[in-house]
């Protein structure tokens, strides 16, 4: 290996905004950096089982492209040189948007890319592939019929969880800093904290979803999953802006929040969430969020009113959405579909109007009052997950002493938070008893992702959230 | 819950539903997949019976956003 090219190599075990620095200033090519990234991933992915495509030349050419604006002088971007992936419902042109359906492969090859790669490509970023995911989004595990499941760095044998299971296993496993999810109900968050690193869920409608196969179209969310809370930051403001092409959008201020990583969190009201999201936790959860509660001096409770209701009403929605949407091709193709994901989008789209429309309404009535409890406090912590990665292939687990199905039990703390889009940092947040990485939610009013980072950033910065070191 | 909101549904007034609703909406179900989506269409409705068994007030409005 040439000097460079071990410089590009590790360089891909620290942050994105670190790799566009050495690119920006000429100590490495963005071509080096993304050759480096090529190299891990052909020689780590067959035990990850992280990348479905892989765009090796894209790659290349989007790299030389940086390297020539370094050398012309011109601005190559915030995030030059960094490669990145995105899970397999982004469109990527040239391809087909499987999102993770043997159905999807067979599409026409997308004829653009996704809007959210357009920007983080505009900011300097490379992309060199496609991520695993659980089918169609449906899905906590990881687990794909297809494609087989992504693995979790930490424990091959576990869950990377999901849907963007392959995302989480990426970055964890340093194939590359920075990688595309989206979240329904918990697809960024549970990954994240599976897999132990950083993953932002920002606001409903802050981020554009367009190019981006939808689930539960009135939860659906794009963002980042990295291994720094400076990482999120800079793949969020890359991504900030209008688009006509994403209806949900809304029409606020895009705010970049690089620069405002430093405020003091002792400026802000931080509360531990009670009530539904301090039961059926399994051992060391409840311990890794009082340690973060700790760090940040909180020691106020506060309780997010008929959160178990919350989330039963965003099953009701998730699966009638998500059923509708896939009518038309479930009466042409269901056998095709994954077992795990095919029943119930059938039974989703045969359910009464009258159900979702209630949830619906109750969400409009939980909304309000979630909203005025941030009349009291800026911060909520609660853990992500009712228990570290489980083996792959589970499917049970323990909730309360009573043995449940793990598949949507696993979305127990975060389906609350989406159903309602407030935005939410996961961060890394310590380890189970067994080893396992444990992952804490920082979440904020909506619009209010400033501050869920802001505190993010201060927990890094005193080692309390760090992603965990990988197994020799 | 009170007496007039509703209660989960058993296998068999599921897959009732199934019937009608799979008529309603030309959505065929395949035989392999038969017991899965009842069974699914049972945990829909404990949901949506925890979900309906709530007091709303006709204030308060369906969330989905819309924007003409």
């Amino acid at each position: 290996m040439t000097d460079e090219a071990t410089a590009a190599d590790t360089l891909l075990d620290g942050d994105a905004v670190a790799i566009a620095a050495a690119v920006r200033s000429r100590r490495v090519t963005a071509l080096a950096v993304a050759e480096a990234a090529l190299a891990r991933i052909g020689a780590r992915n067959r035990s990850l089982n992280a990348f479905t495509d892989i765009t090796a030349e894209r790659a290349r050419a989007a790299a030389r492209r940086v390297d020539e604006a370094v050398a012309s002088g011109r601005d190559p971007g915030p995030l030059a040189g960094v490669p990145f992936a995105a899970k397999n419902l982004f469109d990527v042109a040239g391809l087909p948007t499987r999102a993770g359906s043997r159905i999807g492969r067979d599409n026409a090859p997308a004829t653009r890319d996704a809007t959210a790669i357009r920007r983080l490509e505009a900011a300097g970023a490379v992309l060199v592939g496609a991520l695993n995911m659980g089918e169609y989004a449906y899905d906590f595990t990881g687990e794909n019929a297809h494609d087989g499941p992504s693995r979790n760095p930490h424990d091959l044998s576990r869950m990377s969880g999901g849907s963007s299971g392959g995302s989480g296993a990426a970055v964890a496993g340093r194939l590359v800093p920075l990688a595309l999810g989206t979240d329904t109900n918990g697809s960024i968050r549970v990954p994240a904290a599976f897999c132990g690193v950083f993953g932002l869920k920002p606001t409903y409608g802050r981020l554009s979803r367009a190019g981006a196969m939808l689930f539960a179209a009135s939860f659906d969310h794009v963002g980042p999953l990295a291994r720094s809370v400076r990482d999120l930051a800079a793949a969020y403001d890359a991504m900030l802006g209008a688009d006509s092409d994403d209806p949900a959008l809304a029409p606020v201020d895009p705010v970049p929040l690089s620069d405002r990583l430093e405020i003091d969190p002792s400026e802000l009201r931080i509360a531990v969430a009670g009530g539904h999201f301090a039961a059926n936790a399994a051992p060391g959860v409840l311990e890794a969020v009082e340690a973060v509660a700790a760090a940040l001096g909180a020691t106020r409770r506060v309780e997010l009113p008929e959160a178990a209701r919350a989330r039963a009403a965003a099953f009701v929605i998730t699966t009638v959405e998500g059923g509708n949407l896939h009518l038309e091709r479930l009466r042409a193709r269901a056998m095709d579909y994954d077992p795990a994901t095919r029943d119930r989008f059938l039974a989703g789209a045969l359910l009464p109007a009258g159900w979702y429309l209630a949830a619906q309404r109750f969400r409009a009535w939980y909304r309000a009052r979630v909203l005025a409890l941030f009349e009291e406090v800026d911060v909520i912590l609660a853990p992500a997950t009712p228990l570290p990665a489980p083996p792959i292939g589970a499917q049970t687990m323990t909730l309360g002493g009573n043995t449940v199905p793990l598949r949507p039990n696993i979305g127990l703390y975060t389906q609350p938070l989406s159903f309602i889009g407030l935005p939410v940092v996961c961060i890394p947040g310590g380890r189970s008893p067994e080893g396992l990485p444990l992952g804490v939610q920082v979440i904020a009013a909506p619009w209010a992702e400033d501050k869920a980072l802001a505190v993010a950033a201060a927990l890094e910065r005193h080692g309390v959230a760090r992603c965990p070191e990988l197994p020799a | 819950m009170t007496e007039t909101t509703p209660k989960p549904l058993t296998e068999a007034e599921a897959e009732a539903l199934m019937e009608a609703a799979s008529r309603a909406l030309s959505l065929p179900i395949p035989e392999p997949c038969r017991a899965g989506t009842i069974a699914n269409i049972v945990a829909a409705s404990q949901a949506a019976a925890f979900v309906m068994s709530f007091p709303l007030a006709d204030t308060d409005e369906a969330a989905p956003v819309f924007r003409a």
